[in-house]
């Protein structure tokens, strides 16, 4: 439970003169979920965006499963994307696709070696794992927020990733559709073995989901615990977030 | 999937549609300019070429067959234009034939004319040299309108010494008081005396014509280039010189006439009357008179056919305007 | 006060020339990636032939009826002109050259610029806010490559087939305009048509509308991609797409006229 798959030290990121992330260490071990918790426009999709080489920070140093993401080029960069799933905040379903051909996506660099039936195979299997089989031939402007969210999921698992990013999975939905999303992290951390790095500001989310729990705030990572500890905490900048 | 495939379908006939439209183009230029087709050579020497160019287009007969591939300056005074010709025409045109430059159309490109030549001659093969015939430019144009206007001056020359001396011939205005006679000759010389007034007025017409065409670079000048106004202007040059041969003639005749009727006078056994009444002597007279009202009236007709010729048409017109505008202002 | 405004405007137009030079530069760094990775596999085939079909097959009925009735009306105009000094003979000739060298080519371009420029800049604009090129991005797959470089080649290659059918188009219907006032056979018309044309016509119309759909293909794309400030940013690129390659065609064809004088290839 110790090996650390994203490890984090000294991230700097400013924007003009916003200066958003300020030297942030974080680490993320194997097989766990790690929320990340910070209040709206603090940096925490500008954090896991550099993480995943969208972002180049100014400053600092990424590692992901041994590799430093900072040094590599476009086709290692690749090769490692592959094994991290990304869940936008924004779903970032393409529009002009429908749902199979949106699934099939991420399975193009491996395409001319898989057969069109196993790919259909795959497509299922991930759609199966978020409950929704039937939206297959839909347009994604066809579909509620909460079917688009777990679509962008499924997205997400076809390629059976190593360490999944969400991004505020259930901001914006309502509490029984997030308390699904919330069950399905954690049915797919159950499945897969994935370590999860989870963003968000959701409390429910942190505490059915999160092993444990960083603080994103002025920049760096305040404090990290678990969700008793932090919520028992005295500190006048963490309460707010708990109460 | 099938709807893909679908689409592949229409875009593979968009493509081959703009791919057919390019080639097919290109293929009609190609043919047009012998870019594609196998041709064999043949060359010509000119002494100079108006502005010919690689690329023009060669004809034989008025057919386009080929297109000059090259023209090279060989000294000061010849220039050789090297010409593709189709393979087909390897069994019409013959080596006598004669190459000339010309233009298409009034406006148009130049070309060269292959014509066939006179008598037999083996079939040209590639790198024969053709005889090559001198352009009828504008300038040789105007040099035969000069000349004709030259001639016509020396006709009216003449034509008015026949009048002056039909006009003063002591012998003839005392023919002229026979009462049978004296009708005759006066329309005769009343003819005359027109084909002169004519002829000096076409005389400057010509002149006038001309001048318009050295003025420069007028419709004129181009359409004097043209090859088929100048086998009009040719007749219409050699019907005047018919004329003025007519004329001589005529004072020939006339001038006979009165020598004949001067020695009856002098030499003969009676008065003018006597002599008059001569069957041969009035024969002849009559026959002179009438070879000079033939002659006048050829003369009218031939400047009916120049006023008809469409070089001065549009002076003649203009003339007749003026005319009309100056009897209307009366 | 006027010496302030004075120092203000100076800052405002130095500050705009400045943005325009940016936008310059960013967009020839834009158009040299494109040919940095337009031939390095992998190679997005499958999209670029779709957007061959959306942008070039979709295209043609928008650019034939306007060719169609350019060329219809471009004889309807000439004719009372070539009436007047008797040279209506000439009018295959004329509208061809027109056609073929200026007309044709500029004209399907500018429509072309208006209809594929602006969906470019908006599909790409709005991909772009809406994360989709990001999405695109860590799954492996570089969204350079799988939308732009397949966008510009496809109106690079589709523009000049466009063209040429749309001046064929064209020249139909120049030939019905001439029919209106005379009657002139199909074969006769084409002849004269051709009769005025040389190769050295035709091969810089066609390689100078591949500079048109490059420009079309790469404005869009550059506009799109570059997207920001949301969706109001999305019709921004979208406009913006159309004026900057509709100038940026004007500008080429200049260009190109200056090149095929300098190489005398009308002679
Ligand atoms: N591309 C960018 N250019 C300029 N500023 C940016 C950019 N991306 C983010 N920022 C700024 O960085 C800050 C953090 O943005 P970020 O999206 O990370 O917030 P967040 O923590 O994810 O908030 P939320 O919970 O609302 O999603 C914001 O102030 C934003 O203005
Ligand atoms: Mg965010």
């Amino acid at each position: 439970m110790n090996e650390s798959v994203i490890s984090i030290r000294g991230l700097s990121k400013t924007f003009g003169t916003n200066r958003v992330l300020d030297h942030f260490d974080l680490v993320l071990h194997r097989g766990e979920n790690l929320a990340v918790l910070g209040k709206s426009g603090s940096g925490k999709s500008v954090l896991i965006k550099c993480i995943i080489g969208l972002i180049r920070p100014d400053e600092g140093n990424i590692e992901v499963l041994g590799q430093n993401m900072l040094n590599l080029n476009r086709e290692e960069l690749d090769d490692i994307r592959v094994k991290i799933g990304f869940l936008f905040q924004s779903n970032a379903l393409y529009d002009s696709m429908t749902v199979r051909d949106n699934l099939e996506f991420p399975l193009r660099r491996h395409s001319f070696r898989l057969a069109p039936a196993e790919v259909n195979h795959m497509v299922m299997e991930a759609l199966r794992n978020v409950g929704l089989e039937h939206a297959v031939d839909m347009m994604p402007a066809e579909l509620s927020g909460g079917m688009r969210k777990r679509i962008a999921l499924a997205r997400t698992l076809i390629l059976k990733p190593e360490i999944i990013l969400y991004d505020e999975p259930t901001t914006g939905l309502d509490p029984i559709t997030s308390l699904e999303i919330i069950n399905l992290i954690n049915a797919i951390r159950g499945k897969f073995g994935t370590s999860s790095l989870i963003i968000t500001h959701d409390l429910k989310c942190v505490k059915l989901t999160a092993d444990r729990i960083a603080m994103l705030i002025d920049g760096h990572c305040h404090v990290t615990g678990d969700f008793e500890g932090l919520r028992s905490s005295s500190d006048e900048r963490i309460s707010p977030f708990f109460s | 999937m099938q709807n893909q495939a679908f689409n592949t379908v229409k875009l593979g006939i968009f493509v081959l549609t703009g791919l057919f439209l390019l080639i097919l183009s290109l293929y009609i230029l190609g043919k047009n300019r012998n870019l594609f087709g196998v041709g064999f050579e043949l060359k010509t020497h000119f002494e100079e070429v108006n502005g010919l160019v690689t690329g023009n287009n060669v004809r034989y007969a008025g057919i386009d067959v080929g297109s000059v591939t090259g023209v090279d300056i060989l000294n000061d005074t010849v220039i050789e234009v090297a010409m593709s010709i189709d393979r087909k025409m390897r069994d019409i045109i013959r080596r006598n034939a004669v190459a000339a430059l010309g233009t298409d159309g009034l406006v148009g490109n130049r070309v060269v004319n292959i014509s066939p030549g006179k008598g037999e001659a083996p079939f040209a093969v590639s790198g024969d040299q053709l005889a090559s015939r001198k352009e009828v430019s504008t300038e040789n144009m105007l040099q035969t309108l000069s000349r004709t206007n030259e001639n016509i001056a020396v006709i009216t020359a003449e034509l008015r010494e026949v009048v002056h001396r039909i006009n003063t011939s002591a012998q003839l205005s005392e023919l002229l008081n026979d009462r049978t006679m004296s009708a005759d000759l006066k329309a005769s010389a009343e003819n005359l005396r027109r084909a002169t007034a004519k002829a000096s007025d076409l005389m400057s017409q010509a002149s006038g014509t001309l001048s318009l065409a050295y003025e420069g670079e007028g419709a004129l000048a181009t359409l004097l280039t043209d090859t088929a106004l100048a086998g009009d202007l040719r007749v219409a040059v050699q019907k005047i010189s018919e004329v003025e041969e007519s004329a001589d003639r005529l004072v020939l005749h006339i001038d006979e006439a009165a020598k004949m009727v001067n020695e009856n006078l002098q030499y003969g056994q009676g008065p003018a009357n006597a002599l008059l009444r001569d069957s041969l002597l009035t024969y002849r007279l009559h026959t002179t008179l009438e070879n000079v009202e033939k002659g006048t009236a050829a003369f009218s007709e031939n400047m009916e056919a120049l006023k008809q010729n469409f070089l001065f048409r549009r002076y003649f017109r203009k003339l007749e305007k003026a005319k009309k505008k100056e009897t209307e202002s009366r | 006060m006027p010496g302030l405004s004075k120092w203000n405007a100076v800052m405002i137009i130095s500050k705009n020339s400045g943005v325009f030079l940016q936008e310059i530069g960013e967009l020839s760094r834009f158009a040299a990636r494109f040919w940095r990775e337009w031939l390095r596999p992998r190679y997005e085939f499958r999209e670029f032939i779709r957007q061959c079909f959306v942008i070039g097959y979709k295209s043609l009925p928008l650019t034939g009826l306007t060719a169609f009735i350019m060329g219809l009306v471009l004889t309807m105009q000439l004719h009372p002109s070539m009436i007047y000094y008797g040279v209506e003979s000439l009018i295959p000739s004329m509208v061809g050259i027109a056609i073929v060298r200026e007309v044709g080519p500029v004209l399907t371009a500018l429509i072309f610029a208006g209809k594929i420029g602006s969906s470019i800049g908006a599909e790409l604009g709005s991909m772009k806010v809406t994360e989709q090129i990001d999405a695109m991005e860590v799954s492996g797959t570089n969204p350079f490559k799988y939308l732009v470089v397949t966008r510009t080649a496809a109106s690079m290659v589709m523009l000049p087939i466009l063209v040429i059918i749309s001046d064929s188009i064209s020249l139909y219907g120049s030939y019905l305009g001439n029919n209106i006032y005379e009657r002139t056979t199909f074969i006769l018309f084409f002849r004269q048509v051709f009769d005025s044309l040389v190769v050295a016509d035709i091969i810089p119309a066609v390689i100078k509308t591949f500079f048109f759909g490059f420009a079309v293909g790469i404005i869009g794309c550059f506009k799109g991609y570059f997207t920001d400030k949301g969706t109001e940013g999305v019709g921004r690129a979208a406009n913006s797409a159309v004026v900057v390659s509709s100038v940026m065609i004007f500008i080429l064809d200049l260009v190109v006229v200056q090149i095929t004088d300098l190489m005398n290839l009308y002679d």
